[in-house]
């Protein structure tokens, strides 16, 4: 597994409207099945906690709060799977499985090229606001899509990727870049949801940005 | 990012023709092409042995075929 080192935000040493403490993390590349099945497992009962909280509350209930990643985990045998994870204090923080083949961009001026696609994407219970009162840790989701943006340039599609988003994620996708292409007609496993690119030019864009931090 | 290793390939004219093409427009190196191909190949097959279809739609003509492996 390529471990990558980076810095998260731990959210739960704020003081005030300063920022929190910063600490080493690794974005990990290629994170391997039993880790996949282990995280899910240990994920399992902050998860239920947040949604039993979230009904007590009378929160409406999460889109797809459940998503297996043991049964994932077989997938990734396949050359064609990749799974990324966020690391810190010892275990994941964030998984993602992208595919990186089988998709092609539907946004001129590559619409045909290969992208990556991005399957799946998670935070830990405890790192996600829908799900306890105070996050810990921030940056999950785009240091994750910053990774992919990587593997898409590795690949030679130049950083290129699609994914649909579920309702609750259409603005952080946004925020990052992320064109708004179509509501799916085709995917039945994503009918209805807004397909969203990440071209050549907003990904690299984005990079950029990130290498100035 | 992951380690990789090196072979050589022999290719027909008409193979290789294909490949430049397929470089040419998806605008990568004639070796990403091919391992971009390796693992379609590797997926499909991976489907197809779970009982999975590959079928293709076309919208205008309202036409749909199936790959059939014998």
């Amino acid at each position: 597994m390529t471990r990558v080192p980076v810095k998260l935000e731990d959210k739960h040493t704020r003081q005030g409207q300063s920022r929190g403490r910063l600490v080493n993390a690794f974005l990990c590349l290629d994170v391997p099945a039993p880790v996949l099945a282990e995280t899910a497992r240990n994920w399992e009962p902050l998860l239920n906690a947040g949604l039993e909280r979230r009904g007590r509350l009378g929160l409406p209930a999460l889109e797809n709060p459940h998503w297996n990643w043991s049964t994932k985990a077989a997938w990734i045998s396949l050359a064609s799977y990749r799974s990324l994870g966020i690391e810190c204090e010892g275990v994941m923080q964030g998984l993602m499985l992208v595919v990186t083949d089988g998709y092609f961009a539907r946004v001129p001026p590559d619409t045909g090229k290969p992208i990556v696609y991005v399957d799946y994407v998670q935070s830990s219970p405890q790192n996600n606001e829908d799900l306890v009162d105070k996050p810990r840790f921030g940056a999950i989701g785009s240091f994750l899509m910053e990774g992919a943006a990587r593997l898409s340039i590795d690949m030679e599609f130049g950083g290129r990727l699609g994914l649909h988003s579920l309702n609750r994620s259409e603005g952080f996708y946004e925020k990052l870049g992320l064109v708004r292409v179509e509501i799916e007609r085709h995917n039945r496993h994503a009918r209805g949801l807004w397909y969203y690119e990440w071209t050549q030019q907003g990904a690299n864009y984005f990079l950029t940005k990130r290498r100035g931090i | 990012m992951k380690e990789k290793r090196t072979m050589t390939l022999n290719l027909t004219e008409r193979e290789m023709v294909a490949l430049e093409e397929l470089s040419a427009s998806k605008d990568m190196t004639k070796t990403a092409v091919i391992r971009q191909a390796i693992r379609l190949y590797q997926l499909l097959d991976a489907k197809l042995s779970k009982g999975e279809r590959l079928v293709w739609e076309d919208d205008k003509a309202k036409t749909k075929s199936e790959l059939v492996v014998l």
